[in-house]
């Protein structure tokens, strides 16, 4: 049996989380979407609450948007597969609301930022940090934006492109 | 003409794993028309690519262990999983051992709750043994080898380092071809050394050793093999390797003699599971030491935002050293010693040791300036003790139905001083250079794992004898890094390699005397 990375390099990053309590099994009923070919889906209001959440956990104005929107698509192949994620997801994303009031989505940054902190130590927000960490920090946008120049073999590595230019010192 | 041994054939010399150790070992053996069978845990290495993350998911060992006590208890070990075992991911750091290091009870032996022992191998005697490993690896900076280049990060340490009065900066003697050799490439600076070597510039146990084992026309590789244990016979002699194949059935095989070389935790994990009647605390075990005397280096890594770009990622990894505090003093408040080398990051691992856990903006903006970023390791002696060890656990089992290690280990009080001490310096040698910010980050987890088969002059005080030979099982070795009676303060594979290298010489001048 062969452990996927990410999860499991997720599980080390959560390593030190809260327990949340017991799954309301009729209260995620109702949230839960289920598309016409029987899969689980997050819909808009959630995709937008998550694209939020994700600039807000590393935010990289310069980037183009398209890396949180990413991060969205690989988190929907995710939960596909895993039902328990998706619950935690789901329900996740209804507590921000909760907590808010009324629409996490609507507040100001400030108040946004508030929220998220009372939750830091909660499996949610463990898990979509992990989660952005590890999908954000491998993107080519974002390792633009950051100044790391990826991939090398194809390149012929650094040898001819600066590996000792440094002239500061 | 692909060799393969019957598993009845009870002449062969069975060697567990194919790291550094492993790898060497069968090597020298097949060489002289020994025939050597390697059974190997992982598969090999088809296809390395310069991508961190992805070679780290494809070269790691990610079978269950538990870490306890001061280690992540969920990934306390990070080695290889892999034919070429932990050498696939190595740094090719390849210092020796110096010479007041052999004898680490001058310095560390008025420790309270250590079990320190000195090595039973004089210096003096074991150079040839370091010379023919330099040799067989090619490492850079040795024997009229040129040293690697030095890269932006290596620049901007050796500048550092002497901003601070420190004299002993330097390029490191590396298994990484600064010329083409062996028949491998000189380095191109490609800056994913620890990912795998793409075009194996670097030395790793798959590409030489194992390679050259397989022209013998004497060996075997075995890969996809898990061994369970080793059954003995009536006299108490290692008879039989048991093992899980590819196709996940168990299987037996026959040797004259069985060679350890799992790693140490997997190796002392195999003695406590080949447990009998005749050896009631595990194969090997008579002194009761197996497991335990774990040791993995005091580490610590410190970052920093340097005021204009480094571009730490453009080049080799790892291959700037500053040795002066190598030398132990008592005045610093601690004993042992422990040198700076320098390390590099992709952005993903970056952020394990640069404030874990943090989010948001000010956090961006440190990442932001990943180009700017400089970093080194604290690496220094750890000194054993009994109680960090490993063990079976007693109830949790992994896919082959044997028990998961247990790893504990905490921290001694030299070691909190010394890491301390060492983190302090980083800092000075950064901010001499005008950084930004400087952080230290954790331990990561251990890639240097050693003592825990421990060798000795006396039985009472260890598993085997200078020449890595159990004192209990007259044709069992220890053949890995699990031989180390101590840490000492450097990297430790070349040693490993020079280790091997000495037992094969041993083994083979005792099994053409028939004396095993």
């Amino acid at each position: 049996m062969r452990i996927k990375r990410r999860s499991f390099l997720a599980a080390i990053f959560k390593s030190s989380v809260v327990l949340f309590g017991a799954v309301n099994s009729i209260y995620s009923q109702a949230l839960s979407k289920v598309d016409n070919k029987g899969e689980r889906t997050l819909d808009q209001h959630q995709q937008a609450t998550l694209e939020r959440l994700f600039f807000l956990l590393y935010p990289f104005p310069s980037a183009d948007k398209r890396v949180y929107l990413n991060v969205i698509k690989a988190l929907q192949e995710s939960v596909k597969r895993r039902p328990e994620k998706y619950q935690l997801v789901i329900q996740g994303l209804a507590r921000l609301d909760t907590l808010s009031g009324k629409s996490w989505f609507t507040l100001s940054e400030e108040d946004q930022l508030g929220v998220l902190k009372k939750i830091e130590k909660e499996p949610f927000f463990v898990s979509m940090l992990a989660f952005a960490n590890s999908h954000l920090l491998n993107d080519p946008e974002v390792w633009r934006v950051m100044g790391y120049e990826g991939s090398s073999l194809e390149k012929g590595g650094y040898k001819d492109r600066g590996f000792n230019d440094i002239d500061w010192l | 003409m692909i060799k393969k041994f019957s598993q009845d054939d009870d002449s062969v010399v069975v060697v567990v794993g194919s790291g550094a150790g492993g790898a060497t070992l069968s090597r020298e053996l097949s060489n002289a028309g020994i025939d050597v069978l390697c059974l190997e845990a992982g598969s090999p290495v088809e296809r390395i690519v310069t991508d961190a993350q992805e070679m780290f998911g494809r070269l790691t060992w990610f079978d269950r262990r538990i870490g306890s006590g001061d280690l992540i208890k969920d990934f306390p070990v990070w080695s290889g999983k892999n034919v070429g075992g932990t050498t696939m991911h190595w740094t090719a750091s390849t210092p020796r051992i110096p010479r007041a290091e052999f004898r680490p009870s001058r310095y560390f032996g008025d420790l309270k709750h250590c079990s320190i022992i000195d090595w039973p191998i004089a210096y003096d005697d074991f150079q040839p043994w370091y010379h023919k490993a330099e040799q067989q690896m090619g490492v850079s900076n040795t024997h009229g080898r040129p040293p690697l280049p030095a890269n932006n990060h290596y620049k901007l340490l050796e500048a550092g380092a002497r901003r601070i009065g420190l004299k002993q900066a330097h390029i490191g003697n590396m298994a990484i071809n600064s010329v083409a050799q062996g028949g491998r490439p000189a380095c191109i600076q490609l800056g994913f050394c620890v990912s795998g070597c793409a075009i194996n510039a670097k030395w790793t146990a798959a590409n030489t050793p194992i390679a050259q084992a397989m022209g013998t026309g004497h060996f075997e590789l075995r890969s996809e093999s898990f061994v369970l244990r080793i059954e003995h016979d009536k006299k108490g002699r290692a008879a039989q390797v048991v093992y899980v194949d590819a196709a996940g059935k168990l299987q037996k095989q026959k040797a004259r003699v069985v060679c350890v070389a799992a790693n140490s935790i997997d190796t002392p994990r195999i003695l406590l599971h080949s447990d009998s009647a005749q050896f009631p605390r595990g194969l090997a075990n008579r002194a009761g030491h197996v497991g335990k005397h774990y040791m993995k280096h005091v580490f610590s890594v410190v970052t920093a935002i340097m005021p204009k770009p480094v571009n730490f990622h453009r080049g080799t990894q790892n291959m700037g050293i500053v040795d002066d505090f190598v030398k132990g003093d008592r005045k610093r408040g601690f004993a042992g010693g422990f040198k700076f080398e320098m390390v590099s990051f992709d952005p993903e691992s970056l952020t394990k040791f640069v404030q874990p856990g943090s989010w948001g903006r000010d956090y961006t903006d440190i990442l932001s300036k990943y180009d700017h970023f400089a970093a080194l390791l604290v690496m220094g002696e750890d000194p054993s003790q009994s109680e960090n060890h490993v063990s079976l656990h007693a109830t949790e089992k992994d896919q082959y139905g044997m028990p998961v290690p247990v790893i504990h280990y905490r921290d001694h009080e030299n070691s909190k001083t010394m890491r301390r001490f060492g983190q302090q310096q980083a800092k000075r040698l950064y901010e001499s250079l005008g950084s930004e910010r400087v952080f230290i980050g954790p331990s990561p987890p251990a890639t240097h794992n050693m003592g825990t088969c421990r060798m000795a002059t006396k039985a009472e005080d260890g598993v085997c004898d200078a020449h890595g030979r159990s004192f209990d099982v007259p044709n069992l070795f220890i053949s890995d890094g699990s031989q180390f009676p101590s840490s000492g303060s450097s990297n430790p594979t070349l040693t490993i390699v020079a280790l091997a290298l000495r037992q094969a010489d041993y083994i083979k001048n005792q099994m053409q005397s028939r004396k095993l």
